[in-house]
């Protein structure tokens, strides 16, 4: 009893050392930080989870992770985690680790109906080239597809894009990120002509205020938003606002919360920007040396499917929308149109919803008109308990913050604005009243992208693993990016397919029309994450389809596979992540993988191995392929070329794209590895490093094109904790755009937005483009307006409450690793309805009841919970989606951004009854 | 299922400056609950809370997560016995 006694002392000192050398707290006496150390040994990493990019230590003992620490040398996190952080090691060691390959058999055969069974990893690949190969002499390149991750590493996402787009000449590759960002994405195109924020992490410290909008930092980005507090706590004038659809932790530290109705935010910019050129607050300076006015189409739908040949009879309703719309008022005098008038507006610019113009400065003011407070606070008003006028003075202070020339301001926004069904057009809004106020590209001031994932913006961005992108943000669509590609992959020309494959959301869509009948899951889980899930549930287990899952759990889209591929963890294998502020930070493998779990990188290269180049190098089908240079319908017969480029039709993959002479020369042993030992090399019995050979070729993609990377070594090196491409002699870049930072800018430029995507357009005014002539706009950046829409789908009679849909902060995405850590699970062990106790009584519900939650599309069940972190007003519910019991996506609308095509995740209509 | 097994956590809570005094003490008169270190100008405590299971865990930083003038409570830390891995409680169900 006395030892255990003075073990828990020692074990409480030491707990209090190491948290407050962790937040650097001093303490009295911090000599015990250490102690519960001993024999341990620590390396340094990064965080598995979410996009802020944390560093971490991470520590092993008898070939086992012990420990994992926030790093304190990572400027980052500056040693903090929350509490998924310290789960990365324990997230590796559920009791259901996959092991082996599974697959269905019966009597001793695949059988899409058998049970799975342990196969060899020959066997489960010799079913999956047998059931590729078919499907490929079928329906050609497009019927075969990834699904891919933004929380690939770098060299994981680069081997997927070579394999299906230079292999395969499929571009059905998209990532889960499609789910996260592709509206900054879109708006990052659309606004600079380049991907990925002006700013960093460091503008939290310098700057007067942070808005957020969309964003509940507080349990999404903790370690970020542990840094706004703390920043907010030292500077007494500094102000933190958050507008939010409900009141959320980030509400508690906030000076005012905005609770707005769902979609109202693209109004409320409006009326900001309504407010600074009332007030002349414009820095006309600024704006007239480095913008230009823009706009584009109203009449683009809401990313649904043309056709109602798949549709449950009671969808048929909001489908519709996708090819008619009656405005509402609210709509109509947005738009400047005569509210007491209906108008029927046929979407015609569906298909080219990103098409854009160039309009005058009287223009814009011209479409900013109707956006007076009076009509935004009616329109945005989200509490319905709350008195107008409280809001209407919540709404001027939100506009002061922005007009005032002196506050440098910081707006961040992460999913209310990106999953939106005009999330591209939200996004440009935020740099509307960025740009205008010139309040961007500076320290302290900036309209910044959160991202959710680790990698969404190194793997899934900046190597381009979405349908429409090629590495270092060039496209497919693009004869001379492909041409680009095709040299650095020394591939025959016309190899790359130029037209655009499906999107992740379409190749849901296209398993249930029978055009895609094979798939690869990759490192996500996305029958559980996927809008309307009961459409590919069914899909997916009743089509003549193959579904393959990589992952190293048993996830909710294992289940509906029919092979399962068992991988290695984040700590089992090398590899680097690109976090939200453009910082590529890297991890050596610390532990091998359990059993015949393998990285991915091997699984793509050991299965390249299975086709010969003359199997997919000749002529092709591609359904409505028509491009300059390109027979329609087909990508051509390149094997001649190849040919004389020293192929053989009998060369591998394996051997034309991965194993070439260059990538052999990164020699395994490494002393990079510094002793520590690589699973693809150890599974592949390699002399070389594949995962140093996949990134120093991409990098050269970047070199020059303003995404430098530095070397694979240098982010190895114990003095760096990742950098801020582009790295130019190598130095990082915090402040893009800008002449004092950005190397990029031209000479004698104090701002030079060089990004050089759509930068040619046509002028035009709020109707239209007035002729077919086009200006460049070399250098400069675009103010968009762009008019309030209401949503694909709103409450009505039948289903009369917005649901919006998200996370906690206990648990990750789909909770397939943070349900599997103990004190992750038993803190939030089920999803929960959460709903105001008002609308919960009238339903007779109450707290710990269950309810049904239904919408044209499917019902689950959920526990109701009426207080704690998320208070919703009357008339909205919230409920997460990590938690495969409750998989609030059989009720979720598919509804994308038509530009982006990112899913709507935050709103759609439920009825919520007592089960 | 209930976990059970008496472990330590390591919190980091931030509180406005004016009320850290009075936070301070509330937090000091919880059961298991002891602030172990400070710094005033920032707000922050380091607070070390020993329960007997995860769901006290759970539940006593919800509690601290709500006090007034509380901030942010965040688990920085957080301690079990290597050599006692989790289990799962007797339910008497066997």
């Amino acid at each position: 009893m006395d030892s255990a006694l003075s073990r828990r002392d020692f074990i409480r000192t030491s707990v209090a050392a190491a948290t407050a050398a962790a937040v650097g707290v001093p303490m009295v006496d911090p000599s015990h930080a250490a102690d519960l150390d001993e024999g341990i040994s620590w390396e340094k990493s990064v965080c598995r989870f979410c996009g802020v990019g944390c560093g971490v230590v991470v520590g092993t003992r008898d070939g086992h992770v012990a420990a994992v620490k926030g790093d304190p040398e990572c400027p980052v996190n500056r040693g903090l985690l929350c509490v998924k952080g310290y789960a990365n090691a324990d997230i590796l060691y559920g009791a259901d680790r996959l092991h082996k390959p599974l697959l269905r058999m019966k009597d001793g055969r695949f059988d899409k109906r058998g049970d799975f069974t342990e196969v060899s990893w020959e066997r489960a690949f010799d079913e999956m080239e047998r059931q590729f190969k078919r499907v490929h002499s079928e329906l050609g390149p497009t019927g075969v597809g990834i699904m891919g991750s933004g929380q690939y590493t770098i060299p994981e996402g680069y081997a997927a894009v070579k394999l299906l787009k230079a292999g395969w000449r499929s571009n059905n590759l998209d990532p889960n990120a499609r789910h996260c960002m592709a509206s900054a994405v879109a708006a990052f195109m659309q606004v600079y002509g380049i991907d990925e924020p002006s700013g960093c992490y460091d503008d939290i410290e310098l700057t007067d205020a942070v808005v957020t909008w969309g964003s509940n930092m507080a349990e999404m980005h903790p370690m970020l938003w542990a840094r706004v507090v703390d920043h907010r706590l030292r500077s007494p004038d500094a102000k933190v606002f958050n507008l939010t659809t409900y009141s959320n932790r980030t509400s508690d530290a906030a000076d005012l919360e905005l609770v707005i109705k769902p979609q109202s935010d693209l109004a409320i910019w409006n009326y900001i920007a309504r407010e600074i050129v009332l007030r002349d607050a414009v820095d006309h300076d600024f704006v007239d040396n480095h913008c230009v006015f823009a706009t584009g189409p109203t009449d683009i739908g809401f990313g649904m499917p043309s056709t109602d040949a798949h549709a449950f009879p009671a969808e048929l309703d909001t489908l519709a929308r996708q090819r008619v719309v009656t405005l509402t008022r609210d709509e109509a005098i947005a738009q400047g149109l005569d509210p007491s008038e209906k108008h029927v507006i046929e979407q015609r610019s569906a298909a080219a919803a990103g098409a854009h113009w160039v309009i005058s400065f009287d223009e814009f003011k011209r479409g900013l008109e109707p956006y007076t407070l009076d009509f935004v606070a009616g329109l945005a008003k989200g509490d319905p308990d709350e008195d107008i006028e409280t809001f209407k003075k919540k709404l001027r202070s939100l506009a002061d913050l922005y007009v005032d020339r002196k506050r440098k301001v910081v707006s961040f926004w992460t999913m209310g604005f990106n999953q939106h069904s005009r999330g591209t057009w939200v996004n440009e809004q935020a740099y509307m009243v960025h740009l205008l106020t010139g309040k961007q590209a500076k320290p302290g001031s900036g309209a910044f992208s959160l991202t959710g994932q680790p990698s969404a913006c190194g793997t899934a961005r900046e190597v381009g693993t979405f349908a429409h992108r090629l590495p270092a943000d060039m496209v497919v669509a693009n004869p001379s990016h492909r041409a680009r590609s095709e040299e650095v992959w020394k591939l025959p020309a016309k190899t790359l397919n130029p037209k655009v494959g499906s999107h992740i959301t379409q190749q849901m869509r296209d398993l249930e029309s029978g055009a895609m009948r094979w798939l690869w899951v990759q490192v996500t889980n996305p029958f559980q994450s996927t809008a309307n899930a009961n459409h590919w549930l069914e899909a997916a287990r009743e089509k003549d389809c193959f579904i393959v899952v990589s992952d190293i759990y048993p996830t909710y889209s294992c289940k509906v596979a029919d092979l399962i591929l068992p991988c290695a963890g984040h700590f089992e294998k090398w590899g680097l992540y690109g976090n939200s502020e453009r910082r590529t930070q890297a991890w050596r493998q610390v532990v091998d993988p359990p059993g015949e779990a393998r990285s991915d990188v091997w699984q793509m290269l050991e299965f390249s191995k299975r086709f010969t180049v003359a199997e997919v190098w000749g002529r092709q089908p591609v359904p409505r392929l028509a491009a300059e240079g390109f027979e329609d319908g087909f990508l051509p017969d390149v094997l001649a070329e190849a040919r004389a480029m020293g192929y053989r039709p009998d060369q591998t993959l394996y051997d034309v794209l991965f194993a070439t002479e260059t990538a052999r020369g990164f020699a395994w042993p490494d002393p990079v590895a510094n002793g520590r030992s690589c699973c693809t090399v150890a599974a592949g019995d390699l002399d070389w490093f594949p995962e140093k050979a996949l990134f120093e070729e991409y990098r050269r993609f970047g070199l020059d094109h303003a995404h430098d990377l530095a070397s694979f070594d240098t982010y190895y090196r114990d003095d760096v904790r990742g950098l801020r491409w582009p790295v130019i002699d190598g130095k990082e870049t915090r402040w893009r755009f800008n002449g004092v930072y950005d190397p990029y800018v031209r000479d004698g430029a104090d701002f030079d937005f060089y990004g050089p995507a759509l930068k040619s357009l046509p002028l035009g005014t709020l109707s239209g483009p007035t002729g077919d002539e086009k200006v460049s706009l070399e250098g400069k950046a675009k103010i968009f307006l762009r008019p309030y829409a209401a949503p694909a789908e709103s409450p009505g009679d039948d289903f009369d409450m917005w649901l919006c849909t998200g996370r906690v902060l206990e648990h990750w995405h789909s909770g397939s690793m943070t349900r599997r850590v103990p004190e992750l699970n038993a803190s939030q062990p089920r999803a929960q309805i959460f709903m105001n106790p008002a609308d919960a009584a009238s339903r007779g519900l109450a707290r710990n009841d269950v309810a049904l939650i239904e919408s044209r599309r499917g019902a689950v069940k959920a526990v109701v919970e009426t207080i704690g972190r998320n208070r919703m007003p009357r008339g909205t519910v919230y409920v997460p989606w990590f938690d495969e019991g409750v998989p609030i996506n059989k009720v979720t609308l598919d509804a994308t951004c038509p530009i982006s095509k990112q899913t709507d995740f935050k709103k759609c209509a439920v009825r919520v009854t007592k089960a | 299922m209930t976990v059970s097994q008496w472990s330590v956590s390591g919190l980091c809570i931030t509180a406005r400056p004016e009320e850290l005094a009075t936070v301070r003490a509330v937090l000091n008169d919880r059961p298991g609950v002891e602030v172990q270190a400070s710094d005033p100008a920032r707000g922050r405590l380091v607070v070390t809370q020993e329960c007997a299971t995860l769901e006290d865990h759970r539940d006593g930083l919800r509690e601290i997560q709500a006090l007034p003038g509380v901030l942010t409570a965040d688990l920085v830390v957080h301690y079990r016995d290597p050599g006692t891995p989790p289990q799962p409680e007797a339910t008497g169900e066997a």
